[in-house]
Formats: structure tokens, C-alpha cells, sequence
């Protein structure tokens, strides 16, 4: 920033302005242009750098794989993953692993689309779903079955993988772990209060008979809680109750066509989970339960007996200083239908090296289970690892009955287009009141199928 | 509380009283202000077990230092601080130069179609980020940028709005005498803004230096979307990664523990900048 | 078009003219050819997005202004219009009428002052998910910090974040805190008013009212329309804190625009509809800025104007 002594007065002429604002012109209309070549159909796309040159060439094939950060051993976990099948593969494919926190994942991936250099493979949840429907994502069912094991239903959970299959028959994502939802319970509390652990023959009346007994209360206030609807106040853990008397939210999984929520065996289940809070009152209501806000929080606060929740909360209570364990969901009258997620990975189909990507997946869902077993950060997918004694040895007693459910699980999730839209737009605002007491559950289901139904129209 | 008031003799009575009132009133609204803080500070000393508990308790039982150890790592912070160093100093040079420059021909000089580009200039502050985003981000993949440093350094150097129109308010409050005597001692109009119109502006250019500090310290969203190699984050980006997941939830102690570490060096700047930050322009010579 | 009418219009210039308007040029160059690289062009992509289907993934479909008719449709659009509207109109003013009735403590001549002023400006420099993560910490529940300190002055708080009623207060209260940013310009305004000005007042025997009317507020006007600007544009597009701290909810009492915006950009990805949606939100903050720019002349008053006209 010297110019100031050598700068004559006037140097910068007419000439020289006119110049830089040409200058500045061009560059605006190359801005623009790229911008626009980048999203008008006529543009032709860049020449696609022709994939799967990998192998042939002889060089090492290297490439991106993203997931979402989930905690730093977890994370750590991961890197090491790559650090695992980069040896194995060493000098043909090289992965470099990045994680990225959850708000962030979806919108680096998509971005990554819209600049036509997509992430080669990336852990599935169901925004991916919108990249099937793009035919961005690479059909798997080849590899799958030149892998054979993963056809097994004697090594894997074939069955499950069905409803995987988009369009009916071909794999998009191949599943490398699953999550199941389960009943948390203190044991110290129980033992406290002389009642018996929950097990897989408890209804939830069983549940809420219980929670009376465990409820303790000083004056007007209440010091511990029997209960507490924990991940039923998420739609799909409230839609559980549906399904274990034979109903659901919504027609089918893929592509739903219909939302059934004000059916009665919807609303049932909806009235039973707010009149644990607002009628039986044996468990904090939306109110109370913010105190603490993270599910973490309520169970592991020691002051509630139990809590249904996902599997994926075992790994934040393991510091927690009194003994739990968990028990399947309780059934309706005479069944429970309990909900399943998988966890895996897509590959997309213009990456760059597909090959190198899938053989990542597939590596992930078959030889290294046996790891995914001994860290215990994920539940494997293969069932002979996730039924091994260093898999369950290190998780509560009561989580293999948890699995045993497993036959007859359904997939807790919703693919369709529209929706995150629905979820955020029809199912948050209206459960907000719904927990709130504002509504009743003939009223919210009303609302959400209305609502619902009119965005699935909206196509 | 001890405030010596430091000239009292001159004063009346009820301008002591005053002032008095004064410190009063802000020592109680420093309290409300520190509330959240001291919260934080509990908070990140706490064990996991404590963190969630009803009522709160605001001493820990047993003081955890080690979550500050465990989020220092975790932050790895010597990367992180390199990086983040690195952009930000470059981003306030840009800022500091490009700013300082601009606003002179906009406060200044005539000419035609300036408050156009003026106003066209302001139009940008209103602009929702989350549009521009994308079409930049397209932009700066097609050149290449993308996994570099450069999509968060290269605009400084063109005028933030913000900072443009800052200096131009000050800018317009400085009498044009002086600069029309140097004017007629022959300086020539770079002259003016180096020599007059740059050292008049340290207040504020401290200003624009810790607003640009701070902005770019603590935006995690353009280095997030612009570096994809974990290796070339920032400590803003670092700190989401204690949010947790969706499905696991926060740390709360390390969170905060993390932030607290992470307020440590705006807070140190602040502290250093803070007597020009504010310093009036009368204690600058302007009223000669 | 534009660059012919100029030329013949600066051909009417005088040559001393000419020259200012080329130093001008000079001095503008940084900000003309930032404008034309790193916001124009994606400004026109982004409007051109605004007629179009886009969610990212595959190429943008034209489609007119169905989205802007949409939007017209949608009742969450007014809904966000809404809570947008209300917290700006509740949180610029006390923001501002806050941070000056600060900035006025903060100018006392006491020693120590620093030690405030550090303090009322340390939650500007606190990173902005930190503090978000703070506040829904803070505002948790009937036992969160502040309402155990209400609790403690016998007053029962509000389920501050589940509660429809009261999540946009807490969000605006989350806006005052972080008002050291606009009291710290104050300050620098007020360290700019000529002691003798305020001692000539005094002489006049104006009172410490009048003072402030007449001699203070005038000559900061300029700081407070400085302000005023920012905190509207600042307030019609709060994000982080929206978006951390309640998300949008409960039952959509904290819909920002800028919230609704996110949503259909990155999770839903409508991206046409939220490139039309920022289109509907700039032209609102511009419309009103303009408001504010128009209005100035009545009240905003410059000390170059005071020294006369030269």
C-alpha cells in the first residue's frame, strides 16, 4: 500500500476506466455464463470424465466418502475404517474419508450434485432417497449379487432389505448396520419401587400400571416420573402404535399414496401416548419434559423409570451411574410391531470412480461386520456378527431380545418426494400442539391427513 | 465495586450522583449480560451427569478442567487456529484496504451513476445469503476454487457493503477544510485519503478490523460449504461438530467448554482494540 | 444502453468534473468490479432461478412465476411474513433505544469503564452457534436459568421454547443481548459530539433533557440512521439463531422468512421457490430501507452541513 507518492494525479485516464470496466464486464458475463452452463439443459454438460478408468490404468483409484459426524469415537471409528480397507486395497483404491456435522451433510452433498461433481459414496438416510428419484444413484443389485453372501438370508436379513428395493427389485443402498427402537428402563428405580422389569409379554397398559407404581411425588411436585413417551413423541415411534394393532400413518413406505393418520387405530395410539401425559399423568408432559429437551437428558437424568428411544442412544448412557437395561416395545393387546432403520451407502452414478465407491459399500456390509461387532458403534448388519458374543457382550442383557423381534420389524421411515416437506410442514407444526394438549388426536390426525394428503397431490 | 470517580472536585453534587447512578445501572446490566456466560462457564466444568439436572446447580460438585483438555483436542485446535489465522488476517487486510479505499469515493467525489453503484452496493447487504450461495458456489466450482481458501479471502478485497458504508458515514462527518488546504498545497487526492483522511479513520478502521475479525471468526457456513477436507476447517466449523447428531444429541459440557475456548481470542483483540475501537474522532485533531 | 447515455453526460461535464468522476471511478474500482463479480452474477442467476423448478439435482425447469403465485397461496409464506414482521418491529427499536441509553452510560467519564464496555460487547464475539446452543440451554423449561431467577423474584416463567405464545420473545431476547454491537457505534457517535457543544448547552442552561434533545441527538442522527438500516436488514434476516434455538417452532411461531427460506433451499429442495421467496424478502428490506433513506433528510444531519456549506 505504497502508491500513494508514486501515484500522478490523472494517471488513471479515461482509457484505463473504460478498460477495467470492460475488463469488469467480461468477467461478469463469464460469471454469468458458467453459472449458467452449470444449470440450463442446453448446455452441453462438461465431456463426463470417463468413469471407471481405475483398475485398467494401474493407478490408484482414489475417492470420496461422507458421512455425518456423530460423536469423536465414532468419528475416529470411521477414519480408522478407512485406514482398514485403504491397506486392504492398497494401490488400487484409496478412500479419504470426511465427516461432517448433520445440518451440513445434506445440503455438501446436494451442492456437490448441483456442481456435477458429486460425492462418490455417501451414507444413506432418506434425503438420498431424493437422489433414486433423480436417478442419480447408482443401481447396486449387480454388485450385490456378484458378492453372494449378501444374498444369503442365512448370513444376512434378506427379507428386511425388500423394502430397500425402490423399484421393486433392485438395491440402490446397500445396508451396512440396522437400529431398532427398544423400552429403556432404570433398573435401581424398579428395584426401588419392588416392581418387575419390563420384558417382551408387557402391554403398554402393563407399562402405564407400572408407571403409577413408580411415580413418586412431593406435594404438587412430582420428583420421579414412571415414564416418559420419549421417541413416541417422534412420528414414527408414535406410529408404532398404530402398527401393532395392524394400522400405520400412511399406506405404504415407498411412494405413499395416502395418509391414514385419523384412522382409528392411528388416533388410538396417538390418545394413548398423550393421555400417559395429560390423563393418567404418569409421565412429564411437553412442558416438563423440555426441561431436560434431550431424550439424553430425561432418562439419563435418573428421574424417569423408562423411555421407549432408539437404539442409537445406548452409546451416550454408558457412563450413566445406575444400572439400566432394555426390553422390546410393549405390545398393543396381543403384538408389537417394532420399527427398523438401516444404515449404508449409496454410490453415485456419475461419481468418478463408481467402482473403487462400490467396492467400499459392499466392503462395509461384509468383511468388516466382524469390526463393526468389536467396536460395537454400529449394529451389524450380518447377522452373525451382530448375534456374536463381542458384539452383545459389551450391550445390556436384555438387547437380545430386542433383536429377536427382528422378523418382524417394518422400516420406520417414509420415501417420498415431498417428504421432508411433509414432515416438516404437516407433521411438526400439528404434533407441536398435539403434545402441547392443544388438540385432541381425532382432531391432529384430521389435520395431518388433510394436509398430508394435499401435498402428496401436489405431487 | 470501585469506580473512583476521577474528577469530582469539578464537579457538582448532582453530577457525581449521576455518575454514580450511572455505574450503578451498569454494573447491574453487566450482571444480566453475564448471566448466559457464567452459565456457560458452569456449565463446561460440569460432568456429564450434572449437566441435566433439576434445579440447576451453578458450582459443579468437582471441577472438570479435563473438558477443556477433551474439547481442545477434539477442536484440534493448533490446525484449526492456523487456518483460521490465516483467512482471517487476510480477510481483514482485504477488508481494512478495500473498505477504507471505496468509501472515499463514494463520501468524496461526484460522479455520475456513483450513488447508483451506491445504493446498488447497500442492495447487496440485503440480499439473503442463502440464494447468492448457490450460483456462487457454482461459480467458484467452475474456476476451480472450490477446496481452497479463496472463495472466503478473494471478496474482502472488494469492498464489503457493511464496512463501504461505515466508512462512508464517517467519512461525511469530517469537515472537507482539511483536505481542501492540502488540496491547495498540491497534494493530490490519493494524498488526502492516505495522508488526511486514513489517519483521522483509526477508530474506525479498528472498528471495521474487529467487526471483520469477529465475522469471519465465527462464520462456520461459508467454510463448511467451501472446504470439503476436514484438514482445512476452521475453529467456527469445528465447534458444530459439538451440536452432536441428530440422532445423539449434544455434549452439552463439551460444547460449552469448546465455546468457551473458541470466545478466547476475539475476546483478547477486543480487549487490545478496544481503546481506539471507540475513540472519539475529536481526540483525533479533526476540529482544528 | 447505460454506458452510451454516461458518455454524453460526462461529455457535459466540466473538465474538472470529469476528472473528480475519474478519481471517483478509481476509488469506487474495488467495490464496481466486486459488484460485477461476486454479486451480480449470481444475483441474476438467482432471480432467473426464482421462475424456475430447481432442487439442485437435476437441471432447472421453466416455469414462469408459478412460484411466486404459490407463494401468494401458501398460508405459511404470510405466517413467516408475520413472525419476520413482529420481531423486527418489536426488536430494532428497543435494540436501538437500548444501545444508545448504553452508549450514554457507557461515555461517562469513570474510570474503569472499559471493564462495561468490554462487557456489553462480549456477546457480539461469541460465535454464532455457540450462543444459540447457549440460549435453548438457557431458556430450557420451568427450571432454565432465567426462570429460576424469576422463579427466585416469586414470578412463574413462560415455557419459553415450547410455548407458541412465548418462543418469539425469547428470541427476541436473545436480539437485545446482543445489542453491544449497535451500542458500541453509538459510542463512537457520541465521543464525536464536540465537548464544547455540550458545554455551550450547558452555559445556555439547557438541561440534561434538553441536552440530549437538541445537541445529542442531532448530531449522532447520522449514527442512528446508520443503525436503524442495519438493524432492519439485520432483523429481517435473522438465521442462526432462528434456526438453532427453536427451528421454526413450535407450530410455526418462530416461521422467520429467512427460516421458511433454509427450508425449501436445503431440505426440501425447492430451490426456484426459496430463490423467489429471497426475491419477495429483498424487495421488502429494500422497500423499507429506501423508506429509512428517504426519510433522512428531515432527520439526519450531518456535521459537514453544520460547518457550512464549504
Amino acid at each position: 500500500m505504497s502508491q500513494e507518492h508514486d501515484t500522478p494525479n490523472g494517471a488513471l485516464n479515461r482509457r484505463r476506466f473504460l478498460r477495467t470496466m470492460a475488463l469488469g464486464t467480461a468477467a461478469l458475463a463469464a460469471g454469468v455464463l458458467a453459472a449458467c452452463s452449470a444449470t440450463q439443459p442446453t448446455a452441453a454438460p462438461e465431456a463426463p470424465a470417463a468413469p471407471a478408468t481405475d483398475a485398467a490404468t494401474g493407478e490408484v483409484a482414489k475417492f470420496k466418502a461422507l458421512m455425518w459426524s456423530n460423536s469423536p469415537v465414532l468419528d475416529e471409528n470411521f477414519k480408522k475404517r478407512a485406514d482398514l480397507f485403504n491397506a486392504k486395497y492398497s494401490g488400487k483404491y484409496e478412500v479419504d474419508m470426511q465427516l461432517l456435522p448433520w445440518d451440513q451433510y445434506w445440503p455438501k452433498v446436494d451442492l456437490a450434485y448441483a456442481s456435477k461433481d458429486p460425492i462418490d459414496v455417501y451414507f444413506w438416510d432418506v434425503q438420498a432417497y431424493g437422489h433414486y428419484k433423480q436417478d442419480l444413484l447408482k443401481n447396486l443389485q449387480e454388485d450385490v449379487n456378484v458378492a453372494a453372501d449378501l444374498s444369503n438370508p442365512e448370513l444376512y436379513p434378506t427379507n428386511l432389505f425388500d423394502v430397500w428395493r425402490f423399484d421393486g427389485s433392485n438395491l440402490f443402498a446397500i445396508p451396512e448396520n440396522l437400529q431398532m427402537m427398544q423400552m429403556y428402563y432404570n433398573k435401581d428405580l424398579f428395584d426401588k419401587a419392588g416392581v418387575k422389569y419390563p420384558d417382551s409379554s408387557w402391554t403398554w397398559n402393563d407399562v402405564l400400571a407400572a408407571a403409577e407404581k413408580l411415580k413418586i411425588s412431593e406435594g404438587d411436585t412430582v420428583t420421579q416420573w414412571g415414564f416418559d413417551i420419549g421417541d413416541l413423541g417422534v412420528w414414527w415411534g408414535a406410529q408404532t402404535l398404530a402398527w401393532s394393532q395392524g394400522g400405520a400413518f400412511f399406506d405404504k413406505i415407498v411412494e405413499p399414496s395416502k395418509f391414514t393418520v385419523s384412522e382409528e387405530k392411528s388416533v388410538n395410539g396417538l390418545k394413548f401416548i398423550q393421555d400417559a401425559m395429560y390423563v393418567n399423568k404418569v409421565a412429564p408432559d411437553q412442558a416438563t419434559r423440555s426441561i431436560v429437551g434431550q431424550e439424553v437428558g430425561i432418562f439419563g437424568s435418573g428421574k424417569v423409570a423408562m423411555t421407549p428411544g432408539g437404539s442409537w442412544g445406548m452409546s451416550g448412557y454408558t457412563d450413566l451411574k445406575f444400572k439400566w437395561d432394555v426390553a422390546p416395545l410393549p405390545k398393543w393387546t396381543d403384538a408389537t410391531v417394532m420399527p427398523y432403520w438401516f444404515g449404508g451407502w449409496v454410490v453415485a452414478k456419475d461419481g468418478k470412480q463408481t467402482d473403487a465407491a462400490t467396492a467400499w459399500a459392499i466392503w462395509c456390509a461384509t468383511e468388516y461386520q466382524q469390526t463393526m461387532a468389536e467396536t460395537r458403534d454400529w449394529i451389524p448388519i450380518r447377522t452373525d456378527a451382530r448375534n456374536s458374543a463381542a458384539f452383545l457382550g459389551g450391550l445390556p442383557a436384555g438387547f437380545k431380545s430386542v433383536l429377536d423381534t427382528l422378523p418382524d420389524a417394518k422400516l420406520g421411515d417414509m420415501y417420498h418426494k415431498a417428504g421432508q416437506q411433509i414432515l416438516g410442514e404437516v407433521f411438526g407444526p400439528i404434533l407441536d400442539q398435539f403434545w402441547n394438549n392443544k388438540v385432541t388426536a381425532e382432531e391432529a390426525g384430521k389435520q395431518i391427513d388433510e394436509k398430508a394428503n394435499a401435498l402428496l397431490a401436489k405431487g | 465495586m470501585h469506580t473512583p470517580i476521577r474528577w469530582f472536585r469539578r464537579r457538582s453534587s448532582q453530577q457525581l450522583l449521576m455518575a454514580i447512578g450511572a455505574a450503578l445501572l451498569l454494573l447491574v446490566g453487566g450482571a444480566v449480560i453475564m448471566v448466559p456466560f457464567l452459565w456457560m462457564i458452569s456449565t463446561s466444568l460440569k460432568q456429564a451427569g450434572e449437566v441435566y439436572l433439576m434445579p440447576p446447580i451453578w458450582v459443579p460438585s468437582d471441577l472438570q478442567w479435563v473438558n477443556f483438555v477433551t474439547a481442545w483436542t477434539r477442536l484440534n485446535f493448533s490446525l484449526y487456529a492456523s487456518n483460521t489465522f490465516l483467512i482471517v488476517s487476510t480477510v481483514m487486510i482485504g477488508t481494512l484496504f478495500s473498505a477504507s479505499f471505496a468509501a472515499y469515493g463514494f463520501a468524496r467525489l461526484r460522479a455520475p451513476g456513483r450513488d447508483f453503484i451506491f445504493m446498488l452496493l447497500l442492495a447487496t447487504l440485503m440480499l439473503p445469503g442463502a440464494v447468492t450461495l448457490v450460483p456462487t458456489y457454482l461459480m467458484f466450482n467452475k474456476i476451480g476454487w472450490v477446496n481452497t481458501f479463496l472463495p472466503l479471502i478473494a471478496p474482502a478485497f472488494f469492498g464489503n457493503a457493511f464496512f463501504v458504508f461505515l466508512m462512508r458515514q464517517f467519512y461525511i462527518t469530517i469537515p472537507r477544510e482539511l483536505e481542501e488546504s492540502a488540496m491547495m498545497d498540491g497534494a493530490t487526492i490519493y494524498q488526502i485519503w492516505w495522508h488526511i483522511m486514513l489517519p483521522l479513520s483509526g477508530p474506525v478502521l479498528a472498528t471495521i478490523a474487529v467487526f471483520t475479525f469477529v465475522g469471519t471468526y465465527n462464520d462456520f457456513f461459508t467454510p463448511l460449504i467451501y472446504l470439503s477436507d476436514d484438514t482445512m476447517h476452521t475453529i467456527a466449523v469445528a465447534l458444530t461438530y459439538f451440536q452432536g447428531s441428530a440422532k445423539i444429541g449434544p455434549k452439552m459440557h463439551l460444547l460449552m467448554a469448546a465455546v468457551s475456548i473458541s470466545v478466547i481470542p476475539p475476546l483478547v483483540l477486543f480487549l487490545f482494540a478496544q481503546r481506539y475501537f471507540v475513540r472519539g474522532i475529536v481526540t483525533t485533531g479533526i476540529k482544528g | 444502453m447505460v454506458q452510451e447515455s454516461r458518455t454524453i453526460e460526462s461529455r457535459r461535464l466540466g473538465k474538472r468534473e470529469r476528472r473528480e468522476a475519474m478519481h471517483a471511478y478509481v476509488f469506487m474500482s474495488p467495490v464496481i468490479i466486486g459488484l460485477l463479480l461476486f454479486t451480480l452474477g449470481p444475483v441474476i442467476v438467482s432471480l432467473g432461478l426464482s421462475f424456475t423448478e430447481y432442487n439442485l439435482l437435476s437441471d432447472p425447469k421453466w416455469i414462469g412465476v408459478e412460484n411466486y403465485i404459490e407463494m401468494y397461496g401458501e398460508d405459511l409464506f404470510w405466517q413467516s411474513l408475520r413472525v419476520s414482521a413482529i420481531y423486527s418491529v418489536v426488536s430494532v427499536p428497543l435494540g436501538l433505544v437500548l444501545a444508545l441509553f448504553l452508549a450514554i452510560l457507557l461515555n461517562q467519564k469513570i474510570r474503569g469503564m472499559y471493564v462495561f464496555r468490554a462487557i456489553y460487547y462480549l456477546p457480539t464475539v461469541i460465535s454464532g452457534v455457540g450462543v444459540a446452543m447457549l440460549w435453548r440451554w438457557i431458556f430450557n423449561g420451568q427450571y432454565g436459568v432465567i426462570n429460576t431467577l424469576l422463579h427466585n423474584i416469586g414470578v412463574k416463567g413462560p415455557n419459553w421454547l415450547i410455548d407458541e405464545n412465548w418462543a418469539l420473545t425469547a428470541l427476541i431476547i436473545t436480539s437485545i443481548w446482543g445489542v453491544g454491537g449497535t451500542m458500541l457505534i453509538f459510542l463512537a457517535g457520541l465521543q464525536g459530539i464536540p465537548q464544547e457543544l455540550m458545554e455551550a448547552a450547558e452555559i445556555d442552561g439547557a438541561g440534561r433533557w434538553q441536552q440530549f434533545r437538541h445537541v445529542t441527538l442531532p448530531l449522532i442522527s447520522h449514527v442512528t440512521f446508520f443503525n436503524l438500516v442495519l438493524g432492519i436488514i439485520g432483523a429481517l434476516q435473522v438465521f442462526t439463531d432462528a434456526y438453532v434455538i427453536t427451528n421454526g417452532g413450535p407450530n410455526n411461531a418462530t416461521m422467520f422468512i429467512s427460516v421458511y427460506l433454509y427450508r425449501h433451499a436445503f431440505i426440501y429442495l425447492n430451490f426456484g421457490y426459496s430463490a423467489a421467496l429471497a426475491w419477495v424478502l429483498f424487495m421488502i428490506v429494500l422497500t423499507l430501507t429506501l423508506l429509512v433513506f428517504r426519510s433522512s433528510p428531515i432527520w439526519v444531519f450531518y456535521e459537514s452541513e453544520r460547518q457550512g456549506k464549504s
